[in-house]
């Protein structure tokens, strides 16, 4: 790696003035700036880091942290307040996904005009433009107007046509909250080789910590404007996820042994095929006890399961949702939560009960994999069940999508409770 | 600047004949009305003074219909770059917001596709004209220059009103009737002859009056206008694209944070 960074800041700031009225501007021009009437609003406050080309950089934060202005800073689209950036070669950067097109005009079109937005030879975008279109699966619909086109066609298409511009540094901002998961899958496959084998620098904001855990080789976490930690992905990811979830986490032991009744094998999503199959049954709770088919978007609930215990305790549990790409939706550990290993009798069946809260999670398909693990930092000893598909239910009514996993209830199953 | 425009030119062009050819997308005959517009135009102003109103000369002996369109068709081109620059970044918000796309380029964009339509429309005129039984004289060879001079200042007020526009709402819904006093203030509608010799001088500083004179003596009288007025045209068109550079230069930045 001695090949100068693709990208690097150094101390970015971003003020925004708000003025409560257009006047204010303009008194302020008259004296001078001696009046003043705006209000700052610090949107970055001193950011600085590196990009080595070929890597991914996952940016990942609440909303208003400042990661889609930081994009915003590093294209060019806005100028920072303070502080320098350099980014070597074409940049170009996916902000807001699908919009820009021009309605009257066919897909085919847009794509002839975009090259102009990009400031690139027409040529050259025609020579690619098979490819976009194949990409982004519109064979039969890039002679149609852009207004017949459903917002995921849009998407898909400008993240294709951005894609195959080849550029040296691609910004991505939330791409990927609109459109199916197979074509997400793709998206995530080109990025990975574009990445990889190409050699190319991408920079990915998202509010998914599962994709941002699986581009990124390094993970920005930003907080009010600042870098909150930068790192390892998965220390990063971690690290956030907890700390949302530690908010709203609830008090609760490791082990509750009085329990609620774990609900039958007709109420649970899976069930044992065999006396062997260690994870004896996975299940969806409104609360402790209140068995459920489908899990409510949006809503709490909570995903349970029965499963025999591999060793001696006392260990640790861990969660992961996946989603029907493969991406990681969330996931979460009892250690990292800070519970204490639960001790249990080797063999034991255990009951666990994870409260969840997926804040702004869609209605889909998500698979659950359930772990146990011993009290050291080690893996040894443990083991993870797949327990299969549950389905979440209701209306997308959140486009960004962060999951909150909580503290998990685990006991000795005791008297079929 | 000139690097931003030369380099998008490509894209400044394009997007100009987008915007004649979408003016229309609706209506069955598209494209033909960015012709069929001025054609009638003329047709009406023609039939009218002619016909009706029978206004005979309005200067020397030029019909009033030919020397109202000749002022009227690159006044209409005038505004048209002047009010669409005025809201050009606000109709490009979408792509400034998210591209790294240079601010002017979207005013040159409005200012290029205006000057289009005028050149459409006053080949209209010409052949008309010729119909009727003008005699083209070498002049006429000048009138894209006067034309572009009087476009160039339409562009360099629109890239001004457009940077303020984005921080002050107020000035579309100023901008006509302002427009309205600057129709009536200069020799557009009648020839600088009825302005009373004595201050007939001082209307030079109304910054459309030089062209409409260097058009008029062009394409109606046939004479090369004196080299002090082409001087005062071009000085129009520096002056104010200086102005629009100098108030974009200033405002650049905080631009997209604003819209």
């Amino acid at each position: 790696m001695s090949q100068a960074p693709a990208i690097v800041a150094t101390d970015l700031r971003k003020t925004y003035r708000v003025y409560k009225r257009p006047s204010g501007r303009l008194l302020e021009w008259a004296t001078l700036g001696r009046v003043t009437r705006h209000v700052s609003f610090e949107a970055l406050r001193g950011v600085s880091l590196e990009v080595p080309r070929g890597q991914c950089l996952g940016v990942i934060g609440p909303n208003g942290c400042g990661k889609s202005t930081l994009l915003k800073l590093l294209s060019g689209v806005l100028s920072p307040t303070g502080g320098t950036f350099d980014v070597r070669g074409r940049v170009f950067a996916l902000i807001e996904l699908g919009t820009g097109f021009n309605q009257h005009l066919t897909g085919s079109q847009n794509i002839d005009l975009a090259s102009g937005l990009l400031g690139l030879d027409p040529k050259y975008v025609r020579e690619r433009k098979d490819q976009i279109i194949e990409f982004a699966e519109l064979e039969e619909f890039i002679d149609r107007p852009m207004r017949t086109y459903s917002s995921g066609m849009r998407a898909r298409l400008s993240f294709s046509l951005y894609a195959f511009m080849e550029p040296d540094v691609l910004m991505i901002d939330e791409a990927f909250s609109v459109g199916d998961a197979s074509f997400r899958e793709k998206s995530y496959e080109l990025i990975e080789r574009m990445v990889g084998d190409e050699d190319r620098t991408v920079v990915f904001v998202s509010h998914s910590a599962g994709a941002i855990e699986r581009l990124s080789q390094r993970v920005v976490w930003m907080e009010k404007g600042q870098i909150r930690q930068v790192g390892d992905p998965g220390e990063v990811v971690g690290a956030y996820l907890e700390s949302v979830g530690r908010g709203r986490a609830q008090a609760s032991g490791p082990i509750v042994k009085d329990g609620a009744p774990i609900p039958g094998a007709d109420e649970s999503f899976h069930n044992a095929v065999g006396d062997d199959e260690p994870l004896r049954r996975a299940w969806i709770e409104l609360k402790p006890g209140h068995a459920a088919a489908q899990a409510p978007a949006y809503k709490r609930f909570v995903l349970g399961a029965l499963a025999r215990a591999p060793g001696a305790g006392p260990s640790h549990f861990w969660l992961e949702i996946e989603d029907e790409s493969g991406a990681l939706v969330a996931q979460a550990d009892s250690q990292r939560l800070g519970q204490d290993p639960a001790p249990h009798a080797p063999g034991a069946e255990l009951v666990m009960r994870w409260p969840w809260r997926p804040v702004g999670i869609g209605p889909g398909r998500y698979r659950a994999r359930f772990g146990i693990r011993g009290p050291g930092s080690d893996t040894s000893g443990g083991a993870s069940w797949d327990a299969g598909w549950f389905e979440v239910e209701g209306s997308r009514v959140v486009d960004s999508t962060y999951h909150v996993l909580l503290t998990p209830r685990v006991h000795e199953r005791v008297d079929g409770r | 600047m000139t690097g931003a425009l030369l380099k998008y030119r490509g894209f400044i062009w394009r997007r100009a004949l987008l915007d004649l050819r979408l003016k229309y997308a609706a209506a069955d005959l598209g494209v033909l009305w960015n012709v069929l517009h001025p054609i009638l135009l003329v047709l009406i102003y023609t039939f009218v003074f002619s016909f009706i109103l029978r206004r005979g000369r309005a200067d020397g002996d030029v019909p009033y219909w030919l020397f109202l369109c000749s002022g009227l068709l690159p006044w209409v081109a005038f505004t048209e770059c002047v009010t669409q620059g005025a809201r050009g970044f606000q109709r490009a918000a979408p792509y400034l917001r998210r591209l790294a796309v240079p601010e002017e380029v979207f005013i040159a964009e409005r200012a290029l596709s205006a000057t289009i339509g005028l050149g459409i429309s006053f080949v209209v005129l010409l052949i008309v004209a010729l119909f009727y039984g003008l005699t083209p004289t070498w002049h006429w060879a000048l009138l894209p220059v006067a034309l572009l001079l009087l476009q160039g200042l339409g562009f360099g007020i629109g890239l001004t009103l457009g940077t303020l526009c984005v921080f002050f709402r107020d000035i579309p819904h100023a901008l006509p009737l302002v427009l309205r006093v600057g129709m009536w203030t200069a020799p557009v509608l009648y020839p600088a002859s009825l302005i009373p010799e004595r201050i007939r001088p001082y209307t030079l500083a109304h910054p459309v009056t030089p062209s409409m004179n260097l058009i008029r003596a062009l394409f109606l009288e046939g004479v090369m206008p004196a080299w002090w007025l082409w001087l005062l045209c071009l000085g129009w068109v520096v002056v104010s694209v200086a102005i629009g550079s100098f108030v974009l230069k200033a405002l650049r930045s905080e631009i997209r944070d604003v819209l």
